[in-house]
């Protein structure tokens, strides 16, 4: 793993800021609800890439086993958003969260 | 050898059995509501309520035994009494929700187990000392909430608020995960405690990151609780969750988040850390308030009075100590009591499909039931604060204890704006009372009800002159948790004191 060493911890910290970054101005920029859940995975990703390297640069392993836990959140959170988003649409013939304002106060 | 280890292992699982109890209470509810529909109307509640009492029951039982902390849970005395207020509030949605679930015809057998899930949830975050434990009982309280928030498929609006919910709730989870990744490459720990004290003693030279990744999980805990200005989604999605789920929201997601708020703040770094919170809890006390006062729907008033109740709870957290976690807890209990009050008026008040949710709507109802309205008088009196109610004494204690801290320009502004909050609350009370009923505008609100939602009203009314009058002692058994919560901080310090000397070793040498 000698090209592994090479690679400075900041140049990981930097690559996982930079793809948290991309994930929370698509989520807060795009309107689709499935593009805004691929915006939160990216954040989520973001999140488990800083916990492996750190994790590698540490020398412990807590951290590659946090990235299952975060994975498997994940899935579960998809599961339940595209259900919500699935039902929605066929009452709605639409998804855009900007025609989702029926309550206003 | 072998014996030793073997012990440890009990003792571990020991920490766990109250989360684990009320998530196989929820599985055995969720299979006998599948297996037999036809007996799910009583059997459902039944199971529930059974499972969140033999909780309680291992949760004393577990308190009992004084464990250490086991890594990654704790089960101390602020855990013993956050769990019982949890379990308290979910055995009260289980009772009110009864009435509300068989009119709007939303009794699948899901509803309850969904409900005791996202309660084990919220036990979990409060006993969690590390940040991924902290995480998992996060998103074990908000993914149940956002299926329950859409519930009732056949209203958009109850659709509406699960995706906006799920959205906003995802979106802040994201910044839990990576706040507390940042909280680990900085210190090399997951650990609440460990990762604070070794940014305090300077063993890393990466503080800076550190705050920034706490900063990030408390924005997600924010989120959670609703603080100004990570509130936006809660009138909306309060207003369009069936009306028990709104109740539990406000109540159990809320008093999760500041359990957890109550274990993070502890370990914050003194200086900025203090500044963030004094912001946030100005903000959301003037901002709930004063928007509270311009609403017509009564569900929407309720969303921004726990906006900004969640800022006076945040003093508490701000102070900190014994007397201001303590403080935090028996104010949970009050609000906990008004609020499933308030509700479960609402829920009968409202009627089938939820018509009536206008305040003009229940112009002089009690004159028509004078249980409504006396009950309802009783819980908005003590959601504004007027003595003797429960809610009187919660703000008293958590206002001395900001006092006591030093931060009395804080309490001058929590007590200028809790006067504010008298308006909004008065004017539901004066509607119903003095305002001559009228025939012409909107549907009609309903009086009538099944005898154990107006048990539930009573009880419930009782339950919020009895915190009032009887504060002290109930004072003396949240003393207790905070007690636990500062042992505890000590004990983990303790256990884990060499460990983290390795850790800016590593990080120099990776960074070279």
């Amino acid at each position: 793993m000698i090209w592994n060493a090479t690679v400075p911890f900041g140049a990981w910290a930097v690559l996982s800021g930079l793809l948290f970054t991309m994930g929370a101005a698509g989520f807060l920029v795009r309107r689709d609800p499935i593009v805004m859940f691929m915006c939160i995975e990216l954040m989520l990703n973001a999140g488990n890439l800083l916990f492996v390297a750190a994790a590698r640069y540490l020398g412990v392993v807590d951290g590659q086993v946090y990235v299952f836990f975060v994975m498997t959140v994940a899935a579960a959170e998809v599961a339940v958003g595209l259900a919500i988003i699935v039902a929605i649409f066929r009452r709605k013939t639409t998804i855009d969260v900007d025609e989702m304002s029926e309550m206003r106060g | 050898m072998t014996a030793p280890s073997l012990q440890i292992i009990t003792w571990n699982l020991w920490v766990s059995a109250p989360v684990c109890a009320l998530a196989a209470s929820a599985m055995v509810t969720l299979i006998a509501g599948a297996f037999w529909p036809a007996f799910a109307r009583w059997l459902t509640p039944c199971l529930a309520l059974g499972g969140i009492a033999l909780t309680a029951a291992f949760t004393i039982l577990a308190g009992m035994l004084g464990l250490p902390p086991a890594g990654m849970q704790v089960m101390d005395s602020f855990t013993v009494v956050f769990d019982l207020i949890i379990l308290i509030a979910a055995f009260i949605t289980v009772l009110v929700s009864n009435h509300y679930v068989t009119r709007e015809n939303l009794e699948r057998g899901e509803y309850y187990a969904l409900m005791m899930l996202s309660a084990s949830g919220a036990m979990l975050m409060a006993a969690s000392d590390n940040y991924v434990m902290m995480f998992l009982g996060l998103e074990l309280l908000s993914i149940p909430l956002y299926v329950l928030a859409g519930f009732s498929r056949g209203r958009s609006e109850s659709q509406e608020s699960a995706l906006k919910y799920l959205l906003l709730g995802a979106f802040a989870s994201a910044f839990f995960v990576f706040g507390a990744a940042l909280v680990f490459s900085a210190t090399g720990s997951t650990n609440i405690v460990v990762a604070g004290d070794a940014t305090e003693r300077a063993l890393v030279g990466t503080t800076p990151i550190y705050v920034i990744g706490l900063a990030m999980i408390l924005t997600a805990l924010a989120f959670k609780v609703a603080l100004v200005p990570f509130h936006m989604w809660t009138p909306d999605v309060y207003q369009g969750a069936p009306t028990s789920v709104t109740a539990f929201m406000a109540v159990v997601a809320k008093a999760a988040g500041f359990g957890a708020l109550a274990r993070v703040a502890a370990a914050g770094p003194e200086g900025s850390w203090t500044v963030l919170l004094w912001g946030l809890s100005a903000a959301t006390m003037i901002w709930g308030n004063l928007l509270a006062i311009s609403q017509n729907n009564i569900k929407r008033l309720l969303a921004y009075s726990s906006i900004a109740h969640a800022g006076y709870l945040l003093m508490g957290i701000l102070a900190g100590g014994r007397a201001g976690i303590s403080a935090v807890l028996f104010y949970l209990l009050a609000y906990a009591a008004m609020t499933f009050g308030a509700f479960a008026a609402v829920i009968i008040l409202a009627g089938r499909g939820d018509g009536a949710e206008d305040i003009e709507d229940y112009r002089g109802i009690a004159r028509r039931s004078p249980l409504l309205g006396w009950t309802m008088a009783i819980f908005m009196f003590s959601l504004a604060g007027l003595p003797p109610f429960a809610g009187f004494f919660g703000k008293l204690y958590l206002f001395s204890a900001a006092v006591e801290a030093g931060y009395p320009g804080l309490t001058v502004l929590a007590v200028l704006t809790s006067v504010m909050g008298v308006f909004y609350y008065l004017r539901v009370t004066v509607v119903m009372w003095m305002q001559e009923p009228e025939a012409e505008s909107g549907p009609a609100a309903q009086t009538s009800a099944p005898l154990l939602s107006r048990l539930v009203l009573s009880a419930l009314a009782v339950a919020v002159l009895a915190l009032g009058i009887f504060s002290s002692p109930v004072l003396r058994w949240t003393n207790s948790g905070s007690a636990g919560l500062e042992r505890s901080a000590e004990a983990a310090i303790q256990m884990t004191l060499p460990e983290p000397t390795n850790a800016p070793a590593a990080l120099s040498g990776g960074s070279r």
